[in-house]
């Protein structure tokens, strides 16, 4: 099974958009549509003001799974609590399709895909430039949801595990105003 | 005429399911997704103004009405329901919904 990895762009939004809400294959409630049309209008703008923040794993030129993240000074109350701190946060990361095989396992779930999103990702954050933060390089990337502040809570160690697999680490002292925990982190640029 | 009704729906741009969310959408509901989250329907129906607003683009409000918002969960929202402008409990602006819809049709 090929699979490629493409950045978000201006002409494959649709695709980012629709993995999360579609592949159930069922009409869902008219708000959920809406909520789409909603992401589509956000990311057409987080792509002018912040570049590619998402990637897509196509399965023959099929769409099936995207990571998508964002400066952390984009969200509120983090944006005070990290400044002028380098971060990327991963708000989500999801592979689909359109069949289950067992349970909630859809069919392309359980194949490295995530994984080779999320190495795609650390990849093109070691070299990547990044104008939001004064064109410099993202220092670390982290992560809450999924592994630890949402997501079914029987999978969650699955994800955490997922994650310690790609490199990342319990980070007990990065900043969270839940006091929730959890976020785990991965540093891109290493301190010697 | 009946009392103004507003409600402020804070969802995150980056995901539809925070918009689903707030406007009532179950997640692992019996008829996953089809029926949950209309709610919004209903408020225009009852000519209740509705104000969205995604929390990504409007972090001072965010952090001024809903300081609480879990940033690191993507599903979160939070709503504010109001009555000629006084803010009330989600509770007390259902109860008194009907009666203002009442006011209103008695109006025409």
């Amino acid at each position: 099974m090929e699979v490629e990895i493409r950045d978000l762009n201006y002409e494959n939004i649709d695709d980012l958009v629709n993995i999360c809400t579609s592949q159930s294959g069922i009409s869902h409630a008219k708000t959920l549509k809406e909520g789409s049309l909603r992401k589509k209008m956000w990311i057409e703008k987080a792509l002018k003001v912040f570049g590619p923040c998402a990637k897509i794993a196509y399965v023959e030129n099929k769409p099936i799974g995207f990571i998508e993240f964002y400066p952390v000074q984009m969200f509120p109350i983090l944006r005070h609590m990290l400044k002028d701190k380098k971060v990327i946060l991963i708000t989500c990361v999801f592979v689909g399709g359109g069949k289950r095989t067992k349970g909630l396992q859809r069919e392309y779930q359980g194949k490295g895909i995530g994984s080779k999103l999320i190495q795609s990702l650390i990849k093109d954050l070691k070299h990547r430039r990044i104008p939001y933060f004064g064109n410099e390089k993202a220092e670390e990337i982290a992560i809450g949801s999924w592994c630890s502040h949402t997501g079914f809570p029987e999978a969650l160690p699955r994800f955490r595990k997922f994650f310690f697999k790609n490199g990342f680490v319990e980070a007990p002292d990065f900043p969270d105003p839940t006091m929730k925990g959890g976020i785990l982190s991965y540093k891109l640029q290493k301190t010697p | 005429m009946g009392p103004k009704a507003k409600v402020e729906i804070y969802y995150f741009g980056c995901c539809p399911w925070s918009y689903f969310f707030a406007y009532g959408g179950g997640f692992l509901d019996k008829e996953w997704t089809k029926t949950g989250g209309d709610f919004k329907e209903k408020l225009e129906k009852l000519g209740v103004e509705i104000v969205e607003i995604n929390l990504l683009d409007n972090s001072d409000l965010v952090e001024k009405y809903a300081p609480h918002i879990d940033p690191y969960n993507p599903f979160s929202s939070h709503k504010r329901f109001f009555l000629d402008e006084k803010e009330i409990s989600k509770e007390e602006f259902f109860a008194k919904l009907p009666s203002s819809k009442e006011a209103r049709e008695g109006g025409r």
